[in-house]
């Protein structure tokens, strides 16, 4: 019997913090309802949501568009979990169903059985604090992970003030932390009615709502102070100091795709739609969210070459219909431009342009490449990685270690041979040069 | 016409070779060209302990201008000690190019500092090696690929290769998904399918297929020296300024049929971050923003198969056994030598043929302990 190559993955455990037989994850109203039906059932149960967030996301506009339009309160941890407590008072109802709640506790990782790896034979999540990471195992597991913001890249998209419906809504009631107070509106459906709804109920200034698609350009130096559209034959602008972009949100479809669930393009919705498959079942806006004029609008602000798709790197549509190399290179793309792919693949040219390669991972320009992309037919969905959520090094690297795992841990494979001078022969017994760790030899 | 089955670095390479002296070329790829393993590794330019080693540190300063597009390649790479044990293992692998004329200067926990301000005080000490690099592996296949067309040849993308037809000793034609193309020469540089391809052919390439992962921060402002390697890790600062790292355990894998498996990661990425943040005590705070995995393949003894076959005596195959995107440039040149004139003039290939593999026991991999997990 040969014991298996130390140096793999065979033999190593992946220690957990907890077993469930039913994780929840997003304490919306649909994931709520969903663990107290599963608490009822007799299941234990645990309730995960990511609110309060680790601050320093506000900034980095995960999981939706705030705009920077928050106020100090947010980095104080204990008082915005009261808020969300507050919030949402079917999570005290929740506890007393037998429901275990974690808050800001973030799903960054969903580890499953695939063609390439057997490691988990059944779901394994990873968790994070603003601390550390942890693994908990699960039988069944429910997103409710809702919508994100569906960003319009017109001039002046990423001063701040601009922000989603969604980055609105959680830090006008969820976080009440919202420091804007003259507001103009785009969107015509029910997320621009409720956006308007809410600002009013909160006292705050509706100056404009903009239904119908149109040119636009959002005005000031440090932050906005103004929005200009077109109107007719003419340009009309007002004063306001926030823009609420909702014109649509599209399905958190991360963590399902992670967890093997088919994703496929939806076109009467607009977006990607995930399927729940064996343990795992999607919920809420997750599961999908209400059609919405999207086109014309992002048809309209990705129109002139110079709008910017990608902020975190910098890559406007020009770039990409050139798919021009990232502006450090100082490069021309290829003559041909995007025809010179042939079939066009987001994650293919992300790479080549660097457009959703950023701290944001495409949160803020996945809609607006796919849109560039899909010309006869949709462009197939980038593909999500863990971690889902952007961790500190430190975070990430406090999840429990298996001790093997340290002791035969290798820079590549162990296999010896293969660091030794390939014009002589393999010796006898060759000695293991290739990026071990410290300790004791474990390769042969 | 020669055919290239595979659209990964080595085989990319062989035909911009090819192509670049006039010779008629296709590439058949299954897939996206340098999608798989090719276009999402390390991006290291520094193997010493390959016969192709100075042919690779010629080539890699004029790749952009050959290939006419950037490729990302700097020079130089940094080594970060922890303990003696790790510098112990550096300096052995020093030697492999110092004995070769190639230049490393040891430096002390404050010169290293200079090189790598994230190294903290439980660094021992470094060696700065004033040869090797990195490049973007992706933007480096995209590169090869527009360069072989526009030398001429051709690149078929989403066309799988079916078989290889073979009279009178040779091949003379490739079967694909698109119809069949009739065939010179041929060369089977597919990765881990290399083996089902070369099978029908009456030859046995033992290999292996495993998985493999990487992570990668948000950017941080450019050092001098991007490719910093130690603890057990691999990678470079890319010239964005993100750190990408690899490292770690393998999952030894089978394929089924001839797609190639989505490499998923698992929590290995969190063993990846924590050897990260001990290299770089000082960087605790920064974020890990994604990570990402490959299938490569290895030989029973880890090392290439570059080989032009006996019978058929057209074909030739080539397996880099998992560390293919820095050679790339000079093994394409030895395989463009290989189909032509049966031999590599500029290095000694004798010890990469598939005959060393000849008594290998058919269930080698269970031997070894290389058989992947339960289903």
């Amino acid at each position: 019997m040969v014991s298996a190559d130390p140096t793999s993955i065979a033999g190593k455990t992946f220690p957990l913090r907890g077993r469930f037989d039913h994780l929840v994850i997003g304490a919306g109203e649909a994931g709520i309802a969903a663990a107290r039906a599963a608490a009822a059932s007799g299941a234990k149960t645990l309730l995960v949501d990511e609110h309060p967030l680790d601050p320093g996301l506000f900034g980095l506009d995960i999981p939706y568009l705030f705009g920077a339009r928050f106020d100090a309160a947010i980095g104080n941890a204990a008082r915005m979990e009261e808020r969300v407590v507050a919030a949402r008072p079917d999570l005290i109802a929740a506890m007393e169903d037998g429901v275990e709640v974690a808050l800001g506790t973030a799903a960054w990782g969903g580890f499953v059985k695939a063609a390439a790896s057997h490691v988990f034979p059944t779901p394994v999540i990873g968790l994070a604090d603003r601390e550390a990471a942890w693994l908990v195992a699960c039988d069944r597991v429910t997103l409710a992970i809702g919508a994100r913001d569906v960003v319009l890249p017109f001039p002046g998209w990423t001063l701040p003030g601009v922000m989603g419906a969604r980055g609105f809504d959680a830090l006008l009631r969820l976080y009440g932390a919202f420091s804007g107070r003259r507001i103009a509106v785009l969107g015509s459906d029910a997320l621009a009615e409720g956006v308007v709804t809410s600002a009013r109920a909160a006292g705050l200034e509706v100056v404009l709502r903009l239904a119908a698609p149109t040119p636009l350009c959002i005005a000031g130096r440090e932050e906005v102070t103004g929005l200009a559209w077109q109107d007719g034959a003419t340009w009309r602008d007002i004063a306001c100091d926030t823009v609420v972009m909702a014109v649509d949100t599209v399905p958190m479809v991360d963590l399902p795709e992670l967890l093997g669930c088919a994703i496929a393009w939806d076109t009467a919705r607009g977006s990607f739609v995930p399927a729940g498959q064996g343990p795992v079942t999607v919920v809420g806006d997750a599961a999908g969210t209400a059609p919405a004029a999207r086109d014309a609008w992002l048809r309209l602000a990705l129109a002139e070459d110079h709008a910017l798709v990608c902020a975190c790197e910098e890559v406007t549509a020009g770039d990409l219909r050139a798919l021009r190399p990232p502006r450090y290179l100082e490069a021309a793309g290829p003559e041909a431009g995007l025809a010179a792919l042939g079939t066009l693949n987001q994650d293919q040219v992300k790479r080549l342009t660097r457009a959703g390669m950023g701290p944001c991972q495409g949160r803020r320009c996945r809609e607006s490449v796919h849109a560039l992309l899909s010309r006869d037919r949709p462009a197939p969905l980038a593909s999500y990685r863990a971690p889902l959520r952007p961790l500190p090094l430190s975070v990430l690297a406090a999840l429990e270690e298996d001790p093997a795992l340290r002791a035969n841990w290798t820079g590549w494979f162990g296999i010896a041979a293969q660091w030794l001078p390939h014009w002589e022969p393999v010796p006898e017994n060759p000695e293991f040069i290739g990026g071990r760790l410290s300790g004791e030899d474990v390769v042969k | 016409m020669i055919v290239i089955v595979g659209g990964g670095v080595t085989g990319l390479s062989t035909a911009f070779w090819l192509a670049r002296e006039g010779h008629p070329v296709t590439v058949v790829e299954k897939g996206i060209v340098g999608w798989e393993a090719s276009g999402r590794n390390g991006g290291g330019c520094t193997h010493p302990y390959s016969p192709l080693f100075r042919e690779e540190q010629r080539l890699w300063p004029m790749m952009d201008e050959l290939l006419g597009h950037p490729t990302e390649w700097r020079g130089h790479r940094l080594k970060v000690a922890l303990d003696e044990g790790q510098l112990d293992r550096m300096w052995k692998s020093t030697t492999l190019a110092t004995d070769q004329g190639f230049e490393a200067v040891a430096l002390d926990r404050a010169e290293l500092r200079e090189l790598v301000p994230w190294v903290g005080d439980n660094a021992i000490g470094g060696i700065h090696w004033k040869y090797g690099g990195h490049a973007n592996p992706q933007r480096t296949s995209q590169a090869y690929a527009w360069a072989v067309e526009r030398h001429g040849g051709r690149i078929l993308q989403h066309t799988a290769v079916r078989g290889i037809r073979v009279q009178g000793g040779r091949a003379v034609a490739v079967e694909t998904s698109a119809g069949e193309i009739g065939c010179d020469a041929v060369v089977i540089a597919a990765g881990p399918h290399t083996a089902a391809l070369a099978e029908p052919l009456g030859h046995r390439v033992p290999m292996a297929p495993a998985r493999v992962e990487m992570i990668v921060t948000e950017p941080l402002p450019p050092i001098a020296f991007g490719g910093v390697d130690g603890n057990g890790l691999y990678g470079r600062q890319t010239l964005r300024g993100n750190l990408a790292y690899g490292g770690g355990p393998h999952e030894w894998i089978d394929l089924d049929g001839e797609a190639t498996p989505r490499p998923v990661n698992t929590p290995i990425i969190a063993g990846l971050a924590r050897r990260l943040n001990e290299m770089f005590p000082r960087l605790g705070h920064v974020r890990v923003i994604r990570s990402w995995g490959g299938i490569v393949e290895n030989t029973p003894d880890g090392r290439p198969i570059l080989d032009r076959l006996e019978d058929p005596g057209n074909v030739v195959v080539a397996s880099m056994s998992s560390v293919g995107f820095g050679l790339s440039p000079a093994t394409g040149r030895a395989l463009a030598q290989l189909v032509l004139q049966g031999f590599c003039d500029f290095a000694d290939l004798s010890q990469l043929k598939l005959s060393r593999f000849g008594n290998l026991p058919m269930d080698w991999r269970s031997r070894q302990g290389w058989d992947a997990l339960p289903a």
